[in-house]
């Protein structure tokens, strides 16, 4: 089910919302887990029994894996095996057909036969449910986090619907005392709406529009397109993935709070980063802070020195690139943001720095849209002909017929004149003009929060009209 | 340690969420109670009408939600209130219009109020489809092919269709102006070369350019096709096109009576419809013209027993026929798939505007047995083309008339077909 239907916003939201709050406080966690569970079986009914399975297996080894209950090579034993059990099934749902298919390539260059195989469907959210898995069991074998009190709840902080799909990646000793207790207030839950609604509008009125542009020109064969077209479509398609990323962000982070939580934020104005690792500081910021404390820190991070400091960080965005999917491209997107990473520590933070801000910030716009040019295309030769037309290597074709019309589209000028400036409004700190979460929400003076509830109203109804007036809407992120 | 809010804020607060559940719990109201009444949306067909209903193997290969996410979008009951909002919006804010949900850029909003399919309207503006030659053996299989009806005694006319924006050029839109020509349709070649092998045709498209001064509305300000009246006029101007084969006894030219304005009906109305809108200055019906025709000479009442072949300018087609009382049965291939009758002969275009008496045969594919049955009978053969249709190639009519009544063996110079449209 996706966020962005009227489903889940006239029939899963108000059903689940109204046996939550009927529930009293202690018990509220039962009609949480039983909707997170309706709502994964709706998209994904087969999977949700091996979700269950395999966090009942994750509870009964965090209990073994508390520090001090066992020796400490069989706690890394039981780790280990959790961990195995995880990943393993993230490697064999998400990766088999690509292995499989690379094997076949190889036994036709030997002129062999390729093998049987029935293709393998990924369940959906996998590559985020599975972190989670990690955090748990990692943080409970660390001991910065107690195992969940039971299998139910245990359950529910993987399968908790607002994050369940395509994050943010909670990390279990952030919210482990909320699953625990909570508290609702209407200040929470009327903020908790803004956001969402603030979500819902980058995804509906902003993303959605930028995706028929970039959907035009991506599927387009690259030769007929022009230069000029090709960076209208990278254009259109870096803010499509923003606003369609950071929209389902907010969202769940806007669900969460309607129900009491509150989840780390994942983006914070990504596009006005004046360096690379100022953008993956700012960009899906809960998988960055995954990759550091669970795989950049446990390699060594930066204790060995230059040349270890920049290992790591390749292996971290090699895994990070291979995390979005089993494809070529996204390992050459990893290895892309590995080689800036490892120029910007070389060149040096006191170097950088003597380049002006804006001069910084356009390079890294430039740099990070270039590396979209790889997770959007369907293969690496699709890549490779896109950028020749980018940089005008190839000549380029007559150009995309319907291109004038797409131009002509005003409602795509309007949703540019509001999202460019907005995603580098904190290159030049204009970012403190716009309204911040509120530390309280009951503190909020009534006229903002009449103002944000009407607004958020309209945004909801507008929203609604335009998915009753248009079909299946899927989020970017969800094939990950 | 935050302070707890205060009791007035906390009733603002508890109001707002109250109003928010409302909204949230607004179809499931409108569901319960009927109100605000169900909307009703032009141009739309739904797809799933019973509610979905649930079983293991459905539910766990995922069709059980696929239905129910599409049964809840079609007949949540606010869902035409929200779609004409959204259409309203569109319009309202950035000049687009969509003919139905998920039909994109079905219409085309032409000066007000008048109206224009997309689709037409991209066939004046593309370059010719059809090759030279394609179009050259068409109109020679068409020419064998009314030999054929004629040694069989039955009169044939190809009748090309009017294409609305190479007509009424002044009420293009701004973006359309000069853009439109024949030289970017099939359809002037496609004239040419009939005339060239001699095929009996009308061009509704040169006659509705001679009467648009005197007569606007032949094809309606809202509709894609002729309207009552420009049916009619070429119904007339069919009859001495007709008499100049001398296979059938003189058909009467008969006069009209008299033109009754009055509101739209049906397919002269159905691109309004589509809009879906709460106000523009589209919005307004715009009267139609009716013909009323003078009585045919006792003699010659049902004297026809007629076939119609083509797109859907043949309802109009029909329509003009029956109110002629000239013919017995009209038989009507819909696009060589559906076959449709009307039983016209008691028919008085005084008393009724619209044919209500026209009734589906059913799915009726191209196969020789239904070729033979739909002709059986039959008097007149009347092929009715669209601009955009003529790379259809008559949805295989010539061929199957080859077939029937002409050596079989004896094949036509090949041409590619195109895919059948069944869009309008």
């Amino acid at each position: 089910m996706v966020f962005s239907s009227l489903t889940f916003l006239f029939c899963f939201l108000p059903a689940t919302l109204l046996v939550y709050f009927l529930t009293p406080p202690r018990w509220r966690n039962i009609p949480a887990l039983l909707a997170s569970l309706v709502f994964f079986a709706w998209g994904a009914p087969k999977f949700v029994f091996v979700l269950i399975a395999t966090c009942f297996a994750d509870y009964h080894a965090s209990r073994w894996i508390v520090p001090g209950r066992l020796p400490p090579s069989r706690r890394r034993g039981i780790l280990a095996a959790a961990l195995a059990l995880d990943l393993g099934l993230l490697l064999f749902f998400k990766y088999a057909n690509f292995f499989v298919a690379q094997s076949w390539d190889i036994l036709e260059l030997f002129g062999l036969p390729p093998f049987p195989w029935k293709t393998i469907v990924l369940p959906i959210g996998i590559s985020f449910f599975t972190f989670q898995k990690v955090s748990y069991l990692v943080d409970v074998y660390r001991g910065t986090a107690q195992p969940a009190h039971s299998a139910g709840r245990h359950l529910l902080y993987i399968a908790l619907f607002p994050q369940l799909i395509a994050g943010p990646i909670v990390r279990y000793h952030d919210v482990a005392l909320q699953l625990a207790n909570r508290s609702t207030t209407s200040g929470l839950f009327l903020d908790g709406l803004w956001r969402f609604a603030i979500g819902l509008a980058k995804k509906v009125f902003f993303a959605n529009t930028f995706a028929r542009v970039a959907n035009a020109i991506f599927d387009a064969q690259p030769f007929d397109l022009t230069s000029p077209q090709a960076w209208v479509g990278l254009l259109a398609y870096s803010f499509q993935l923003y606003c369609d990323f950071a929209g389902y962000s907010d969202m769940a982070i806007g669900l969460g709070r309607m129900m009491g939580f509150r989840f780390l934020e994942n983006f914070d104005f990504p596009y006005s980063s004046a360096g690379i690792g100022e953008f993956w500081r700012r960009w899906h910021i809960s998988l960055g802070r995954f990759m550091m404390e669970y795989l950049y820190v446990p390699l060594g991070g930066n204790r060995g020195g230059g040349h270890k400091t920049i290992r790591n960080l390749w292996l971290v965005f090699l895994a990070s690139g291979f995390w979005h999917g089993a494809n070529w491209t996204f390992v050459l997107w990893g290895i892309w943001h590995g080689t800036l990473i490892s120029i910007e520590k070389l060149i040096g933070k006191e170097r950088l720095e003597r380049i002006p801000r804006p001069v910084r910030v356009a390079a890294t716009f430039l740099m990070v849209i270039l590396g979209w040019v790889l997770f959007r295309s369907k293969d690496a030769h699709h890549a490779s002909r896109f950028y020749r037309i980018l940089f005008g290597i190839h000549e380029g074709g007559a150009g995309l017929a319907t291109f004038p019309e797409i131009l002509c589209d005003s409602s795509l000028w309007l949703a540019a004149a509001i999202a460019i400036p907005l995603s580098f409004a904190a290159a030049f700190r204009l970012d403190r003009f716009l309204p911040r979460d509120p530390e309280d929400p009951d503190a909020l003076p009534p006229r903002s929060v009449l103002f944000r509830f009407v607004l958020s109203l309209l945004i909801l109804v507008v929203a609604a009209s335009e998915l009753s007036a248009s079909g299946f809407n899927p989020f970017i992120y969800f094939q990950f | 340690m935050p302070q707890p809010p205060s009791i007035p804020r906390r009733f603002l607060q508890a109001l707002l969420v109250a109003v928010f559940a409302a909204f949230l719990l607004l179809p499931a109201f409108q569901k319960a109670t009927g109100i605000p009444p169900r909307k009703r949306l032009g141009g739309i067909t739904n797809k799933i009408r019973e509610f979905p209903q649930w079983a293991p193997k459905s539910w766990l290969d995922g069709s059980y939600a696929r239905t129910m996410d599409t049964w809840i979008a079609e007949q949540i009951g606010i869902r035409g209130w929200l779609v004409n909002l959204n259409r309203q919006i569109r319009y309202s804010c950035f000049g687009q219009v969509e003919g139905a949900p998920l039909r994109k850029r079905a219409l085309v909003l032409g000066k007000p109020p008048v109206l224009y399919e997309n689709l037409l309207m991209t066939d004046a503006l593309r370059p010719p489809q059809i090759p030279a030659e394609q179009m050259d053996n068409y109109a020679f299989n068409l020419a064998r092919m009314q030999r054929l009806l004629r040694e069989q005694g039955k009169a044939f006319l190809v009748v090309v269709a009017p294409n609305k924006a190479l007509i009424y050029t002044n009420s293009l839109p701004a973006w359309a102006e000069g853009r439109v020509s024949d030289a970017h349709s099939d359809y002037r070649p496609f004239v040419d070369a009939l005339r060239r092998h001699n095929v009996p045709c009308l061009d509704s498209m040169e006659l509705f350019r001679e009467l648009a001064p005197e007569y606007p509305g032949l094809v309606p300000a809202h509709g894609i096709h002729w309207g009552h009246h420009g049916a009619w006029v070429v119904w007339q101007r069919a009859i001495p096109l007709l008499n100049q084969q001398g296979v059938l006894p003189e058909i009467p030219v008969l006069e009209t009576v008299e033109l009754i304005e009055d509101k739209p009906a049906g397919m002269s109305d159905e691109l309004r419809g589509q809009l879906n809108l709460f106000a523009s200055p589209y919005s307004a019906p715009v009267p139609c013209l009716y013909p009323v025709a003078a009585p045919p000479p006792a003699e010659t009442e049902g004297m026809l027993d007629v076939l119609v072949v083509g797109d859907s300018f043949g309802f109009g087609m029909v329509d003009a026929l029956a109110r002629s009382r000239l013919c017995r049965n009209v038989y009507y291939w819909f696009y060589m798939q559906s076959g449709k009758a009307a039983h016209p002969a008691a028919y008085d275009s005084r008393e009724k505007r619209g044919l209500s008496s026209i009734v589906s045969i059913g799915a009726m594919p191209s196969t020789d047995e239904n070729g033979r049955r739909m002709l059986e009978g039959k008097n007149l053969v009347l092929l009715v083309v669209t601009t955009f249709n003529i790379d259809k190639f008559s949805w295989g009519f010539d061929r199957l008339v080859n077939r029937l009544y002409g050596n079989p063996d004896d094949n036509p110079p090949l041409y590619q077909p195109g895919e059948v449209n069944l869009g309008d």
